[in-house]
């Protein structure tokens, strides 16, 4: 781990950022309530997806849904052990970027304070 | 613009700071879809009323039968409630543990009572203490959710 953060060019892109973002504060989150939070398309949201689990920054897994009366299943989707420590060196990196600008200190997604935000 | 923001990023030190006002914004959003179902705190208060009540029905094996029936009932109201928000959380932070902790206490002290109530043959007044945990732990649990749901929203 470095002191300075490790900037990520895959995570960097916006929308990947964002994913990251939002996966990294649960265990897993349902593909439609990223998408929906995201405002993206399925297309789109599977694209960026695709590059974050072929880097192995991510991972999904699919389970029936029994509140459908059809096939369709729940995607859960998870950063892996690799993603959560990339993502938070590359908000590291962002944040020496950011330098004298302002920005607050939040919590660990474990309630730690922590200034890495 | 979003793409241009966070593009150019990585050398503008204004522009990293909005790329991180964004992610704060998506981090409320989804908190927003954290908000538990109306059932669930009064869901995990009538299984511990049915804990709390276990006393006032005859055998020990009425006792074993009550805790595993609250254990999987627990089980399928967490998985309910994962699968109606999309968010999967398992892990607590000090205040949930705490509230926790108050929880499993109280619903303990409550049994004692209840107990204590069947020891003296007065099995009719054990729905005031089932009453009583029913009340304690839809409390406990709204302050659960509502504190994980707060830690959701500010993490970095």
């Amino acid at each position: 781990m470095s002191a300075d953060g490790v900037f990520n060019e895959i995570i960097h892109s916006p929308l990947r950022l964002r994913i990251c973002g939002l996966l990294r504060s649960v265990d897993e989150l349902d593909f439609a309530l990223v998408r929906d939070t995201l405002g993206v398309s399925d297309a789109t949201l599977s694209k960026h997806l695709k590059a974050l689990i072929t880097a192995g920054l991510a991972s999904s897994t699919k389970t029936a849904s029994a509140s459908r009366a059809d096939s369709r299943r729940i995607t859960w989707l998870r950063l892996t052990k690799s993603g959560r420590s990339a993502f938070d060196e590359h908000l590291r990196a962002l944040q020496n970027i950011a330098g004298g600008y302002d920005i607050p200190p939040t919590r660990s997604p474990h309630g730690a304070v922590t200034s890495e935000h | 613009m979003e793409n241009n923001m966070a593009s150019d990023a990585s050398g503008n030190p204004r522009l990293v700071s909005q790329v991180f006002d964004e992610l704060q914004s998506d981090r409320e959003r989804l908190a927003e879809h954290f908000r538990a179902p109306k059932w669930l705190a009064p869901g995990f208060g009538l299984i511990a009323a049915a804990y709390v009540s276990a006393p006032a029905f005859p055998g020990r094996q009425a006792d074993d039968f009550v805790l595993i029936v609250a254990l999987v009932a627990c089980a399928l109201l967490v998985s309910n409630y994962r699968r109606a928000t999309g968010i999967k959380i398992s892990r607590f932070g000090a205040r949930e543990w705490a509230v926790f902790a108050a929880s499993v206490l109280g619903s303990w002290g409550l049994l004692s009572v209840s107990l204590g109530l069947a020891a003296f043959g007065l099995q009719g007044w054990i729905v005031a203490p089932a009453f009583a945990a029913f009340a304690l732990m839809t409390w406990l649990a709204s302050l659960i959710l509502s504190s994980m749901r707060e830690r959701l929203r500010h993490v970095s």
